[in-house]
């Protein structure tokens, strides 16, 4: 079992994360990729095709790229732009952005004008989640059920809908179980290995992912993870984090990576649509009214501009892992995480919490950097 | 003594400079702008010491700010107007910000939290241009713990975007109302603010069908200047005059052929923004090459190269209630939205004023104009057959560029012009 256990986290790395996408496509099924984790997928699930979150290249130069894009704006955005100026991602039918930030829309900008993929969608996401807000996204939402509807040239209908909500919800519990088994002093999983675990669960069609994660259960259930040190525990927040050696190089300065706050992990899965208003009977306005709800209340960005909410989430998060200190990882020219800095460490601080703050490239890189800045960090929080 | 105090001087220095000794070649409108300029320092510094009215940011709202009874900050032409921010810089590292996000956007937290510019009393956060001019605000709000309210923008124009965001600017009336003592929403004093930038508004089409003239009646300097709507300011009255006295001087000119220089060879577009710290426009004067306009954010609404404003009924086949026109000003930045509709306004904006060649300057920062920058470049290329200058470089930050390298970058552009109208 560790071996299938050990397989299902590298699913996510850069040699294999279009495995599943490639063999998908055996099929003669087609593959969308997902530039952000505000887009809801059930909708591409529901139409058959696969869903397939974009992670750009792992190299350090984005030589390519840079034709396109200064090397001083969104690192996320210039190595997938990489990825696919260098043919990695000739394999899909589609991409599918959101106005995350600006950034993104110009990286999807370029994207159409290239003219590499055959179908490009964006999608509006509000950066309020207010009534007012859930209404108009709800409306996004249809959009682009309509326009996935065109590429596939079928309605989707309400059955299909539902069915997906269930799947993604499967998954969710599933991976919320996981989550649970790290409040335990000694986990069953790592940092290191849940991130490989959430970001694999990103690339595979979602039945497959709940079958093997099902089936490994018990087994993560009664294991304990092999850590240098269990404690300090720390959580970790960034955004676009998916090469999980950024949170090994974090474990191996001593400590426990016992939560996190990033969209490839906990605040992806965290959020449920609310079951209780849908049935297979629902109407197509009102499940899709659900599901602009369930991601737009998912736990927050700092895109969002409901920062005290999500100070409140992370010290939330903070008590219920035991968690002794923050180490955020902003990933350089993130400005919205950037701006978000200043407030970010002193709410948490009034909190009573500790934390600390290391700019990251994308790929990884200035690791003894970022191993003195967190050993040092351990030490104040065991000085305490 | 604090920046704003100093502004106020400087503004009366170049007022007393024109009364004393008045250079012919420029425009006798600055001098009213100049007097506009220092009274917004002083009405704002009577506000930021008494605590009434209440100051509210007032860059992307100018209208509404107004219409709730406040009085304006205009962060980011403060930011703008601080020529050179060397000092501003080591504020916001010391604070934990970015000091590589475009400079107006950043400097103005310096600005704020340095003592030298007052923060406002209430936020109006809004995705207006770009994500950092919604965030830097945001960032103030939360730093000196003031009331704000979040203007969510939508990536593409029509009715249901219009709505949207309507119902927006009326929730902020409420919130504000609620939250912040001494506002109080006047719906007249709206209108009345609106009626005064419709007026300045006519001129500024009127001065942009006069610019298209060869040779062109306003300088590079001039053209540079980006558009102060009268609600801004606090006599919005003499603001219309000073529209309709620059107008007025601009036709003339156009009227009696004058050109501002003796013998235009090339006309460049510059776009997005430029380097604060020198004046890039002597050299090009000196080389024959005219810049008709700055082509920025809200350029070809304001001047009415596409849509306009206020009151423009084409683009919604309809009148507009006074919130939608507030969103669809606020909807309607070229910057703002999917880059298609930056690139064209940018392509349109050059053919319709016969350029030569775009001096596209790459603001450090700046995701809205830099992601698409090589879009630009190819489609004038193959659209328009003419060519593009990428100028990498920082408004406020001569380090990273100083003006002997702009220089050289322009020259050599200059040059290829040249040579590519055969006028070399």
């Amino acid at each position: 079992m560790e071996n299938e256990l050990r397989n299902l986290c590298s699913l996510g790395n850069e040699a294999n994360r279009a495995n599943f996408a490639k063999r998908w496509k055996e099929d003669d099924k087609k593959v969308v990729g997902i530039l952000c984790s505000y887009v809801p997928e059930e909708i591409i699930h529901a139409s058959g095709m696969l869903p397939w979150r974009i992670f750009g290249t792992w190299r350090a130069s984005t030589p390519l790229a840079e034709e396109w894009r200064r090397p001083h704006m969104c690192l996320y955005c210039n190595h997938v732009l990489e990825s696919l100026l260098s043919g990695e991602l000739d394999f899909l039918d589609a991409v599918i952005a959101t106005d995350w930030d600006q950034e993104l829309v110009r990286l999807w900008d370029v994207w159409k004008y290239i003219d590499k993929t055959p179908y490009t969608f964006i999608i509006d996401v509000p950066i309020v989640n207010s009534e007012n807000a859930i209404r108009y996204f709800a409306k996004q939402v249809e959009l682009l059920c309509q326009s996935v509807e065109k590429m596939v040239r079928h309605r989707v209908s309400e059955e299909a809908l539902y069915h997906s909500i269930t799947v993604y919800e499967r998954t969710r519990s599933l991976i919320r179980h996981l989550y649970e088994l790290r409040k335990a002093e000694i986990p069953s999983l790592s940092g290191t290995e849940l991130l490989g675990i959430t970001t694999s669960a990103l690339l595979m069609p979602k039945e497959e992912f709940n079958r093997q994660l099902e089936a490994l259960l018990p087994y993560i259930e009664q294991r304990k993870a092999k850590l240098n040190k269990n404690s300090p525990r720390l959580l970790v927040s960034s955004d676009r984090l998916d090469n999980p050696e950024y949170l090994k190089v974090v474990e191996e300065s001593g400590c426990l990576v016992a939560m996190d706050d990033m969209d490839t992990g906990s605040r992806h899965f965290w959020c449920h649509v609310d079951t209780a208003n849908i049935s297979p009977r629902s109407t197509r306005e009102e499940l899709i009214t659900c599901l602009a709800r369930r991601y737009l209340m998912q736990p927050a960005s700092p895109r969002m501009m409901d920062w005290q909410e999500q100070i409140w989430q992370v010290a939330e998060w903070v008590r219920e892992f035991n968690i002794q200190g923050v180490v955020e990882l902003p990933q350089g020219y993130s400005r919205y995480r950037e701006f978000r800095t200043h407030f970010f460490k002193h709410s948490l601080e009034a909190e009573g919490i500790r934390m600390m703050s290391f700019r990251r490239e994308y790929h990884l890189a200035h690791t003894a950097q970022l191993k003195t800045r967190v050993g040092a960090f351990i030490e104040i929080l065991e000085a305490r | 003594m604090t920046w704003i105090e100093e502004e106020i001087r400087r503004n009366q220095r170049r007022i007393d400079r024109i009364l004393e000794n008045p250079d012919p070649t420029k425009l006798k409108a600055n001098k009213i702008l100049y007097e506009l300029e220092r009274d917004l320092r002083i009405a704002q510094l009577e506000s930021w010491r008494s605590g009434k009215p209440p100051l509210a940011n007032s860059d992307h709202l100018p209208q509404l700010v107004r219409g709730l009874g406040c009085t304006g900050l205009d962060l980011f032409g403060a930011a703008d107007r601080t020529v050179l921010a060397t000092d501003y810089f080591d504020i916001l590292r010391a604070n934990s910000f970015p000091d590589d996000a475009c400079d107006r956007t950043v400097v103005i937290i310096a600005l704020c939290i340095s003592g030298n510019f007052p923060p406002p009393n209430f936020v109006l956060s809004t995705s207006f241009a770009c994500p950092m001019e919604c965030i830097s605000p945001k960032a103030i709000a939360e730093y000196f713990k003031v009331p704000i309210f979040h203007i969510d923008t939508t990536l593409e124009t029509g009715e249901e975007a219009l709505k949207y965001v309507a119902d927006q600017v009326g929730e902020l009336i409420e919130f504000a109302q609620a939250k912040v003592p001494g506002i109080r929403y006047d719906e007249e004093k709206l209108l009345e603010a609106m009626e005064m930038d419709r007026l300045a508004h006519d001129c500024a089409k009127e001065i942009h069908q006069l610019r298209k003239q060869v040779p062109c009646p306003l300088s590079g300097q001039d053209a540079f200047r980006l558009p102060r709507p009268p609600s801004i300011y606090p006599d919005a009255g003499k603001a219309v005059e000073y529209w309709r006295v620059y107008t007025e001087e601009v036709k003339e000119r156009a009227e009696k052929g004058y050109g501002v220089l003796a013998d235009e060879k090339l006309r460049f577009l510059w776009v997005v923004t430029g380097p604060f710290y020198f004046n890039p426009f002597d050299l090009l004067a000196k080389r024959g090459v005219a810049v008709p306009a700055l082509q920025f954010g809200v350029m070809s609404r304001w001047y009415g190269a596409e849509y306009g404003f206020i009151g423009d009924k084409t683009e919604y086949g309809r009148e507009l209630t006074p919130l939608e026109e507030q969103a669809r000003f606020l909807n309607g930045n070229t910057w703002a939205g999917l880059g298609s509709r930056w690139v064209d306004s940018t392509l349109n904006m050059a053919k319709d004023l016969k350029c030569d060649g775009i001096v596209y300057f790459l603001q450090l920062g700046c995701s809205a104009s830099g992601g698409v920058a090589r879009i630009v470049v190819e489609r004038a290329e193959k659209e328009l057959g003419i060519p593009t200058l990428l100028l990498e470089g920082r408004q406020l930050d001569p380090s990273y560029k100083s003006q002997k390298e702009c220089e050289a970058e322009l020259d050599a552009f200059i040059n290829l012009c040249l040579n590519r109208k055969g006028a070399g």
